[in-house]
């Protein structure tokens, strides 16, 4: 059934150039999907290139070789079927929480009546409906990616891709997150595809995770996380994913080290 | 997360202020309002002493002004509003031009490779210097070539701060709009104009400034009505309190005209964490 996934990413290569004019080949031949409704993770040593595949993905980036497909259909640069969460904070400062849900549905040019309910109800679903008319500097930094999140989601995109959203919160407000947002997908039933590099954060969120090497990025692992959920972080299941991940994850980083024993170029991206 | 701490530490720190500004209230008041004006009062006395006149004069004269008029019968109110309406007509066109052109430039990297350096020539001249090449392209159309002054001194700072301000922002913003499909003019309208915004403002507030000096030494060079001008003839005249009259009056609406901008700054940009007028 390959004609069903949601998402489906084909022998994706991307190769820069650098000002030297040396080329550089950050992603290897990229293949996976993701299915309609499913969680899926993307895990990778530092600097490996999740950023620049999730940017290619969302449209932002060109790619050298291979398709990406959504429903189905190609989709190349500037397309928007896809809601980003970015891994800074992105939210307009000047606009209210409110405002900055609502652009999305105001670039579409969304009558006035119709723009009122979704909001009201996307400030319901992430719990924000007394901070609408607060400014982004006014308010937390969880607040921030929950707004953030919604913002994305408003508009229905196919796919929610998110770029490590939960890496500069603290331990505390990423546990809550990380419940919020699988709440949050649980009453809008989304496709995500979510790169991170917490193993414990994957394992706990995930459908699937899959692993990449270091650059130029190839898929070196893929795991399917058959735990139900909501999952116990600290459960015998979760802890063995884990360490498996780990175990791959160490294995490329002496890659790395070896690599430059013998000196290859290091590109950082 | 760090602004929100910081808001905190501001709202925390308000009543401490207060409080501080409460116990030292005599030596606030010595250094802010006692010394500026013993200073300007010494100032005063000097330019007093040096151009042989005194307060009375100076009061005199503002009232002369404002009633009779000047030796060619021309009343203080006619002369401001012809400055106004000079500084206001050179200071539009100058927001008309040098806005959309700051955009251009700070938004299209081959606008600012091909212009940047062309604006880099023409701005250190000064724009005074600009007066007697201005009469000879506006043939002797007085009032073309002091709106033409006016513009050039508002232009730049309108510019280059324009430019600048474009410049700062956040690729992060302009990924998110385009996430979301939006095209080249809302990208422009919904998020570099708004992000550009303070810079803008504050453009517009030195653009005016400087405007406004311009215009009273453009109006030396004639013109029948006008601060400047009229300063020029009442010197020729040998009138000095209504020189200093007019100076006055020059430097209080300049003051003036600026705070407007700052309160229209404030209430517009009250998004901004740090915004201190």
């Amino acid at each position: 059934m390959r004609n069903l996934s949601k998402l489906a990413v084909r022998n994706l290569s991307k190769t820069f150039l650098t000002d030297e004019d040396e080329s550089v080949k950050v992603l290897d031949s990229i293949d996976f999907e993701v299915k309609e409704g499913e969680f899926v993770s993307i895990l990778g040593p530092s600097g490996c290139g999740k950023t620049t595949l999730l940017r290619i993905i969302a449209g932002l980036l060109r790619f050298s070789e291979g398709e990406i497909l959504i429903d189905g259909v190609r989709v190349g640069l500037g397309h928007n079927r896809i809601g980003f969460i970015f891994q800074q904070e992105s939210l307009f400062p000047w606009r209210t929480v409110r405002g900055n849900i609502e652009f999305g549905l105001e670039l579409k040019g969304m009558s006035e009546g119709m723009k009122q309910d979704l909001l009201e109800k996307m400030l319901d679903l992430i719990g924000m409906t007394e901070y609408q008319d607060n400014l982004p500097h006014e308010i937390s930094g969880g607040q921030a990616r929950k707004t953030e999140m919604a913002r994305s989601l408003i508009t229905t995109p196919d796919i929610l891709v998110a770029d490590e959203p939960l890496s500069n919160l603290d331990a505390q407000t990423r546990n809550f997150l990380q419940e919020e947002l699988l709440r949050i997908r649980e009453r809008t039933g989304s496709t995500v595809l979510f790169v991170s590099h917490n193993v414990d954060e994957t394992v706990f969120l995930s459908d699937r995770i899959l692993v990449l090497s270091n650059i130029p990025a190839r898929i070196i692992a893929e795991y399917t996380i058959d735990i139900p959920k909501p999952r116990d972080r600290t459960s015998p299941e979760c802890l063995s994913y884990r360490s498996q991940i780990l175990e791959v994850l160490r294995a490329e980083r002496e890659k790395i080290l070896n690599d430059r024993a013998t000196q290859r170029p290091q590109v950082s991206i | 997360m760090e602004s929100q701490q910081e808001a905190a530490r501001v709202r925390q720190s308000v009543p401490q202020g207060r409080k501080d500004s409460g116990r030292f209230d005599i030596k606030n008041i010595a250094i802010k309002i006692i010394l500026p004006a013993i200073i300007l009062i010494i100032l005063w006395e000097v330019v007093a002493f040096l151009s042989g006149t005194s307060i009375i004069d100076v009061v005199n004269a503002f009232i002369r002004l404002s009633i009779e008029g000047d030796s060619e019968g021309h009343l203080l109110i006619d002369h401001v509003r012809m400055s106004l309406f000079r500084v206001v007509l050179g200071f539009l066109v100058a927001i008309l031009t040098a806005i959309p052109f700051g955009i251009t430039i700070g938004r299209y990297k081959i606008m600012n490779d091909v212009f940047g350096p062309v604006v880099d020539a023409i701005r250190p001249i000064p724009p005074i210097a600009w007066i007697p090449l201005s009469i000879l392209m506006f043939r002797a159309n007085l009032i073309g070539a002091q709106v033409f002054i006016i513009w050039i001194g508002a232009f730049f700072p309108i510019l280059i701060n324009t430019t600048t301000g474009v410049q700062r922002t956040e690729p992060v913003h302009v990924d998110v709009a385009k996430t979301f499909g939006a095209t080249e003019s809302q990208i422009l309208s919904k998020i570099v104009i708004p992000s550009a915004a303070p810079e803008i403002f504050a453009g517009l507030r030195i653009g005016f400034g400087i405007g406004w000096m311009c215009l009273v030494a453009a109006e030396m060079i004639g013109g029948g009505l006008g601060l400047g001008y009229l300063v020029l003839i009442m010197q020729q005249v040998g009138r000095t309190g209504e020189v200093i009259s007019a100076m006055l009056l020059i430097g209080l609406i300049g003051f003036l005209i600026s705070y407007v901008f700052l309160i229209m700054e404030r209430n517009i940009l009250r998004w901004r964490p740090g915004v201190s007028v």
